[in-house]
């Protein structure tokens, strides 16, 4: 239904997904310019391939599975990211009852990028535009179960680094993405 | 539903993203209004839950982004307009190119086109042979341009006509004998044909072998080198054999 270059389409789908594009991508990079420059990125690669979007009701994971793409292509380049182990996420702890603080935006995105990227994706997603775990799941290709598993565990390394308790990841946990 | 179940399910429970189904959803909803336990759990990690949700959300979209967005998609679409122009032109370009070499090479081949004339005729005509010796024909070759050594031991008194003529699409020369007795009734003629190895390949040369309306195809092949040539004579002949047209001994020139 789309055709390649049709300029409404694309104003259509910036005016839909531009805000929530460039949320995703700061989350995942930490940054306002790499989530300018990542959202560029994936409208420019949308409209290079718009013909293969057969449903725009499908557009919302379609764009950001773009933006995933283009982010992991950046990365792989990147060899001075650092991030967690999987060891060193843990496991799930009991969420502790009682009144809890309000969560720092800054201290969360610490807490992001400390993360490896098969953790932080399905993380952002399940918070953040409400995909269901079947779109998680088909956004990055892997099992539902597989999904839920990561989910847990990050969700257990954000209620470590952003609780009370918030500062006893040990730099021990730390590792470059060079060798994972 | 049990607590197990309930615990289970919490996961799953996102109004937004639907991956409950509504009974179960609804199972879930009455056993944590009725399970202190469970019901607390599930405040508390709601709780948390939309802590960080709202913390996720927590990101400055810069004003003009939209604008900025639209520009760059707008721009990015002249450039690859922009390539495909460069592209056609290219092409047309390279088809112009290959237009005028080809109208060029007709025009060449038009005006420089192989002239008709008295001295070309006589050339590509066999010649009337009747007071030829071998040399006469030796020369009229070389003035053909055509340098090569003639058969030997032939009684030119024979020869009728000589010339280049087409062989599997090369020129060669060619020697046409006659012989008329008609006191003895034999009416033959033999056909020469001179081959350089520099002309075609001679490594796998037939036998004889008789044709089927009556002329025997014979090769012969002498090493006459002129220079680092070697010429092959390949004579096709009617009648029974050649004995009127060859003399035993090479004859003086």
């Amino acid at each position: 239904m789309a055709t390649p270059g049709s300029r409404q389409t694309m104003q259509r789908l910036v005016d839909e997904h531009y805000v929530g594009l460039y949320r995703y991508a700061f989350r995942l990079t930490g940054s306002a310019a790499a989530a300018e420059d990542l959202t560029q990125e994936a409208f420019c690669k949308a409209q290079l391939h718009l013909a293969q979007l057969r449903d725009l009701g499908r557009a919302k994971p379609w764009l950001f599975s773009i933006l995933r793409n283009a982010y992991l292509h950046r990365v792989r380049t990147d060899r001075q990211q650092r991030c967690l182990s999987l060891d060193a996420v843990g496991d799930v702890p009991e969420p502790s009852p009682g009144p809890l603080p309000e969560i720092d935006p800054e201290r969360l995105q610490q807490a992001l990028d400390e993360l490896p990227e098969v953790f932080r994706t399905p993380i952002i997603l399940y918070y953040f535009e409400d995909f269901s775990y079947r779109d998680v799941a088909e956004q990055m290709d892997l099992p539902i179960g597989t999904v839920m598993s990561r989910l847990a565990r990050a969700k257990a390394h954000l209620r470590n680094r952003l609780g009370p308790s918030g500062q006893a990841v040990s730099v021990n946990g730390y590792r470059s993405r060079e060798g994972t | 539903m049990d607590c197990r179940t309930a615990r289970l399910l919490l996961d799953f429970s996102r109004p937004k993203a639907g991956d409950l189904e509504p009974d179960d959803a609804e199972a879930l909803d009455a056993h944590l209004s009725d399970c202190a336990s469970c019901g607390e759990m599930a405040a508390t990690e709601r709780r948390f839950d939309d802590r960080v949700r709202r913390a996720m959300n927590h990101v400055e979209v810069p004003a003009d982004l939209r604008q900025r967005l639209l520009d760059r998609l707008e721009s990015d679409r002249g450039d690859r307009q922009r390539r495909r122009a460069g592209h056609v032109v290219r092409i047309a370009a390279l088809a112009a190119a290959v237009l005028l070499v080809v109208l060029g090479w007709q025009v060449w081949r038009q005006t420089h086109l192989p002239q008709v004339t008295s001295e070309t005729i006589e050339a590509s005509v066999p010649q009337p042979t009747a007071a030829f010796s071998e040399i006469d024909v030796r020369n009229k070759f070389k003035e053909m341009g055509v340098t090569m050594t003639l058969p030997p031991r032939l009684n030119y008194t024979k020869l009728v006509a000589f010339g280049l003529t087409d062989f599997q699409g090369r020129q060669v020369p060619q020697l046409i004998f006659v012989h008329d007795d008609d006191l003895r009734g034999v009416h033959a003629r033999a056909l020469i044909y001179v081959l350089s190895e520099r002309q075609f390949d001679l490594k796998n040369l037939p036998e004889e072998k008789q044709f089927p309306l009556g002329s025997v195809y014979k090769v012969e092949i002498e090493e006459k080198k002129n220079g680092s040539d070697r010429f092959i004579y390949v004579i096709v002949y009617t009648g029974d054999n050649l004995d009127w047209l060859r003399f035993q001994q090479e004859q003086p020139t």
